[in-house]
């Protein structure tokens, strides 16, 4: 039952979540070395992105959408995150 | 979740003496129209392709965009995306009550994504007018060129979302919540996730990236 909740969050625990991340990432953001916070924002916003894929949008439903979806977050992420490391590494 | 009940899924089953009983399978499908999820896959991966644009074009041309980047105001950035999130849980929660056959609850909660929706539209008219006001446009510079540029699209998809909300509930109104409406509004629904979708991308690629 517990492991099925889990599984299946509300609309609202989903958005209490969405919310919180993107409070998080702020807070990193104002208080926390530049590469770490930008790091960790990239990564809450992929992780948000997933949340509305999966939940919001319904992707959970359709395993070839839901592989493309993960693909499309996997890549997006990979080029903003690997565009900014290698831009500070080299800088 | 949607479900869709497929005949050749029903089987019958005689067991006891002949008594037949009838066993339904159903299988999950993706809610709306499937023309939508043609929209946003491919808009999904144009995106890609600004998001790449930008990210090579800040590696050329890092001190201009950190630069860029110190003179946004977060907090609006912020409170953008507040504002959309909390759309979607309305959005999501009026589909619920399509699909459970409310419409009073439909039309409420449709009514407040819509305003959200417009309260995002408020924020990012202010937003460009600050920019501007600050001496900032379209030709400033690189960094301000993708910023108006790439925001500026997403703009325009949320007021295409905005569109099909109003779409959505003005047929709440005068329509019955038939199998029909249900596609409308989670067509209508898909859009507007993508939407938010791509803002909680935008905002901390725009905004939170900086490298000092």
């Amino acid at each position: 039952m517990m492991k099925k909740r889990l599984l299946n969050p509300t609309e609202t625990v989903l958005w209490v979540i969405l919310i919180l991340a993107t409070i998080v990432s702020l807070t990193v953001f104002e208080d926390t070395a530049a590469r770490i916070a930008a790091s960790v924002a990239i990564v809450i916003g992929m992780f948000k992105a997933r949340i509305i894929f999966i939940y919001f949008m319904e992707v959970r439903v359709d395993p070839r959408l839901r592989i493309v979806n993960e693909i499309w977050t996997l890549l997006v992420g990979s080029i903003i995150l690997g565009g900014y490391w290698l831009t500070a590494l080299n800088s | 979740m949607n479900y869709n009940m497929t005949n050749n899924s029903i089987t019958s089953l005689a067991k006891n003496g002949g008594e037949a009983l009838e066993h339904v399978a159903v299988k999950p499908k993706l809610p709306g129209d499937p023309g939508i999820w043609m929209i946003v896959t491919l808009d999904s991966f144009v995106f890609c392709v600004y998001f790449f644009i930008f990210t090579v074009e800040r590696m050329n041309n890092l001190a201009l965009f950190e630069q860029g980047q110190l003179q946004l105001n977060t907090v609006l950035g912020f409170a953008n995306t507040l504002v959309l999130l909390t759309s979607s849980l309305f959005v999501v929660k009026a589909v619920k009550a399509a699909r459970e056959r409310i419409p009073d609850k439909v039309k409420v909660n449709l009514l407040l994504a819509i305003l959200c929706g417009v309260a995002f539209g408020v924020l990012k008219v202010v937003g460009y007018t600050l920019d501007i006001q600050d001496g900032h446009s379209l030709t400033t510079n690189l960094f301000f060129g993708y910023y108006f540029a790439i925001t500026g699209i997403h703009f325009v998809h949320v007021l295409i979302g905005l569109v099909a909300l109003i779409v959505c509930f003005n047929k709440a109104r005068r329509n019955p919540m038939d199998d029909k409406y249900l596609v409308w509004i989670e067509s209508g629904a898909t859009f507007w996730h993508f939407v938010d979708m791509l803002w909680v991308i935008i905002f901390p690629m725009f905004y939170l990236l900086r490298a000092v």
